[in-house]
């Protein structure tokens, strides 16, 4: 359910697998949910100045990010039947190949959950003050830019 | 007049092509003179393309300031 409570999203490092399995089984109570949308977010091994990305050191304005963070859910409950909307991003290293965003909505009927999480990552990426410095094999650097 | 204090942080690459994270600024009437003080102390920035948070909002327009603020350099985001 929608609250006002500013809830912090950041996590040290990449989100695991494991961690994505247990956030998935905490909702098995909640027999009032028939759908779920998750997007996970990857750190992909790019090639910059001919040069491999090995990974993605992340950073934030994080006392921004968080009311940043804070509206978005607040409008997105509001645009959407939600039951709930979970996100979680990395900060510090995310090594090519690991999980940096972790999105997850659930609604009655899957319709909202799938429109939310979409807009929800959109909003994410335009929005929040989070920075990403792509380090290259050659252990040079590149600022990472969304698209 | 009352004092203003500004701390202005700067992030991602800001940060690196200034090399620092931070700075504090006193006595600066409004958003265009602070501007204008760093970008003769870090001339890199006039290079950079940077959104201004003052207090953690967007703004776009000069603001008048007075007593204390933050003020933030953010270049393009990069989350997800």
């Amino acid at each position: 359910m929608s609250d006002h409570r500013i809830r912090n999203i950041f996590i040290k490092g990449p989100i695991s697998g494991t961690f994505v399995g247990e956030k998935i089984a905490a909702h098995a109570s909640k027999n009032n949910i028939g759908g779920h949308s998750i997007f996970l977010g990857q750190v992909r091994a790019d090639l910059k100045n001919d040069k491999v990305v090995t990974g993605i050191e992340y950073s934030s304005y994080e006392e921004m990010a968080l009311g940043v963070m804070h509206q978005i859910r607040q409008d997105i409950f509001t645009q959407y039947e939600l039951t709930c909307m979970h996100v979680y991003h990395s900060l510090g290293l995310v090594k090519a190949g690991e999980i940096s965003l972790f999105v997850f909505t659930s609604s009655i009927h899957r319709s909202p959950a799938i429109k939310a999480c979409e807009e929800c990552v959109e909003r994410i990426k335009k929005e929040l003050p989070v920075w990403g410095k792509e380090l290259l094999e050659d252990n040079s650097h590149v600022w990472k830019v969304n698209q | 007049m009352s004092t203003t204090r500004i701390t202005v942080l700067f992030f991602g690459q800001l940060a690196e092509h200034t090399g620092v994270s931070s700075a504090s600024l006193s006595n600066f009437p409004d958003i265009d003179s602070v501007m204008s003080e760093l970008n003769s102390k870090y001339p890199v920035l006039t290079q950079q393309h940077y959104q201004i948070a003052l207090d953690k909002e967007i703004i776009h327009d000069n603001i008048s300031l007075s007593g204390e603020h933050i003020l933030a350099l953010l270049p393009p985001y990069a989350g997800g």
